[in-house]
């Protein structure tokens, strides 16, 4: 087994009105992980005990093979982590950033640095204080890629990004990964992003993993079957049965485990199946976390 | 390398591998990637179209099931070396449309004599506008 | 020291150099004012501790409270530091900051009253009175490291500006400034001495437990 980039084992952290409970997550190289969940649930403290700026109360964090908080200084080196909250200096220009970052970092790609510079269309004498919001992100999007860390840690990175924005930022992260000993993982309420470039998914709710799977098989899984059932007929009981919704005679039943026996069983039952329809992950999140929430209450 | 990027659209409802297999299915078919052509890696195309690692993945070994491309192992995956190769990819396009045709038919309670008229119906018709 | 520990001093450094040399400046014509007079606190000597002491708050205000409060401090500590690094630079970075200044202008200082017409019995006043600037500017960096709430350092600033004025009132109470101070000659009496080394050991210590205390936060950002 190859050694996970990190992994967050029972990690707990208990604040006020919010804790993280019993957090276990890993990655392995080459992978891109994305980190959904609802406003609060715990994405930006995950990533910031992650990071060692938060220190857990419980549990193991590792970063590429070392013990975190503990061994911060060392591991920051290889680690690079950009939140939509991370200001630079206003007064400064990009150009006197990236003098700062690449004297602390010796890992600099200078020609890249360039490169990117001309990408994102930036300005190197700009300061930061008279750039887009946009132009912000990027520009410190930039001081991290350049560096080409072994590991990305991004909080919502492209959040109030226009499309444009958003394209050239995915492209970039995607280059990334055409090494396969560098790993990206990052918080997004952007679910078409996540769904797009993720090997893995893990969904956070109120301080919990709700899941943590493959992306294309956790995709694959989820179904919402629409039924034509006749008076008399009762649906037969669906593996992964998520949700049922009766309107009528039609019947939508959402399962998180589908298979086509489900279809033949219908069949046998006198119900007619008129269409089989696979799920964005938008819709599969939201069916999530309100069925965790049903679940907890109930 | 050559690196085209698949166009993946969040508009089509089948999933993004089905999309990367389809779109390679028919670059080999018109043949543009002859039978030998090396396939760019598969992180080199996730990159190029920005989709996961694991979508590529999952549709090289899909091609690699159906016998369109050969992973050698520490090589990289070329199209598979069949002459036919780009005719038999053509076909097994028309025999999905029929397939397909053939489903609604069914579902429409046309007979088998019903569906070879209407297809020779449609031929007939085509001959005429296309002479 | 680390490059990084290094890279973030001179960053602070290069960030605060005009309001150090500015500094400068404005204590010298202070500095020069003070000659004019034959008083020991003239309006020389009151604009001599208002540059120093708007010096104090400019650095802890700018250089550490506005740094944390606008998010650029999540940008540093992304830097291959530990958070007593992080933390050492920041208070060396700003200690020099402030400290070069102020060591130049107390010379200064030293300096006016030696040239003009204040007596010279006066320095150890003075000299207790610097001390109670750095006194000053370790407690406000002691809080400025450890709260980003507007509250407090409204407090310990509002304080401190009132207690220079009660200050320099306890120092001419200080028996060998009354008998000594309108003298020719500086005397280095037991009671200016403890007050003088005692308020900027005082000072010292305050920061050095500020800077432990911060460093040792769980949540450090």
């Amino acid at each position: 087994m190859t050694e996970p980039v990190f992994s967050l084992s029972g990690v707990a952290k208990r604040y006020r009105y919010f804790q993280l409970t019993d957090l276990s997550l890993r990655l392995d190289p080459g992978q891109v992980m994305g980190l959904v969940g609802p406003n609060g649930a715990g994405k930006s403290t995950t990533l910031r005990i992650l990071m060692g700026m938060v220190q857990q109360d419980r549990g193991d964090v590792r970063v590429l093979g070392q013990s975190m908080p503990a061994a911060e200084a060392a591991v920051k080196r290889d680690v690079g982590y950009v939140s939509d909250d991370m200001r630079l200096y206003g007064s400064q220009t990009l150009a006197w950033h990236m003098r700062l970052v690449s004297g602390v970092h010796d890992t600099w790609d200078a020609a890249y640095a360039e490169q990117l510079v001309g990408r994102f269309l930036l300005h190197r004498d700009q300061p930061i204080r008279l750039m887009s919001h946009g132009e912000r992100v990027k520009a410190t999007l930039l001081l991290v890629l350049a560096r080409r860390p072994r590991l990305l840690v991004l909080d919502e990175p492209t959040t109030g990004l226009d499309p444009v924005a958003r394209h050239e930022v995915l492209t970039e992260l995607m280059a990334v990964v055409r090494d396969e000993t560098r790993s990206i993982l990052f918080s997004s309420h952007n679910t078409q992003d996540v769904e797009r470039i993720c090997d893995r998914i893990a969904f956070l709710d109120r301080g919990r993993v709700i899941e943590d799977s493959d992306t294309a098989a956790y995709l694959d899984r989820w179904r919402r079957v629409h039924l034509d059932v006749p008076p008399g007929a009762t649906v037969p009981r669906a593996d992964g049965l998520i949700d049922t919704v009766q309107d009528g005679r039609l019947v939508a039943v959402t399962t998180s485990a589908y298979a086509p026996a489900f279809e033949a069983s219908c069949a046998h039952a006198g119900i007619a199946v008129r269409d089989v329809q696979r799920m964005t992950l938008e819709e599969i999140f939201v069916a999530t976390v309100m069925h965790h929430r049903q679940e907890r209450a109930a | 390398m050559h690196s085209p990027g698949v166009f993946i659209s969040q508009a089509d409802p089948r999933p993004m591998y089905v999309q990367i297999v389809e779109q390679i299915r028919r670059r080999i078919a018109v043949g543009d990637w002859p039978p030998g052509f090396e396939l760019p890696s598969i992180r080199a195309l996730a990159a190029a179209t920005r989709v996961s690692v694991i979508t590529v993945k999952r549709a090289y070994s899909d091609l690699e099931h159906d016998g369109v491309i050969v992973t050698r192992q520490g090589k990289g995956s070329f199209v598979a070396e069949q002459a036919d190769l780009s005719a038999r990819l053509r076909l097994a396009e028309l025999d999905a449309h029929l397939s397909t045709a053939t489903s609604i038919g069914r579902a429409l309670g046309l007979s088998d004599e019903d569906l070879h008229a209407r297809l020779r119906q449609t031929l007939t018709a085509k001959d005429r506008h296309e002479p | 020291m680390s490059t990084a520990v290094r890279h973030l001093i001179v960053k602070d450094l290069s960030l605060m150099r005009w309001w150090m040399v500015g500094t400068i400046g404005g204590g010298l014509v202070a500095a020069w004012l003070m000659t004019l007079s034959a008083q020991p606190i003239s309006a020389g000597g009151v604009l001599m501790l208002c540059t120093l002491i708007i010096l104090n708050i400019f650095m802890v205000m700018g250089g550490v409270v506005t740094e944390r409060k606008e998010h650029v401090t999540l940008f540093l500590f992304t830097f291959p530091v530990s958070r007593r690094q992080y933390v050492a630079a920041k208070v060396v970075a700003n200690a020099i900051a402030f400290g070069l200044p102020w060591l130049v202008l107390s010379l200064a200082v030293v300096a006016a009253i030696r040239l003009s017409a204040i007596p010279d019995g006066y320095l150890p006043l003075w000299t207790s009175l610097l001390g109670f600037v750095f006194f000053y500017y370790c407690v406000l960096l002691a809080v400025g490291l450890n709260t980003e709430a507007n509250g407090w350092h409204a407090t310990t600033i509002t304080i401190g500006n009132i207690s220079v004025n009660f200050f320099i009132m306890l120092l001419f109470g200080v028996p060998s400034v009354q008998r000594f101070g309108s003298g020719p000659t500086a005397v280095w009496a037991p009671d200016i001495l403890i007050l003088t080394v005692g308020e900027m050991a005082l000072g010292v210590i305050v920061l050095v437990v500020g800077a432990v205390t911060r460093a040792r936060r769980a949540d450090f950002i």
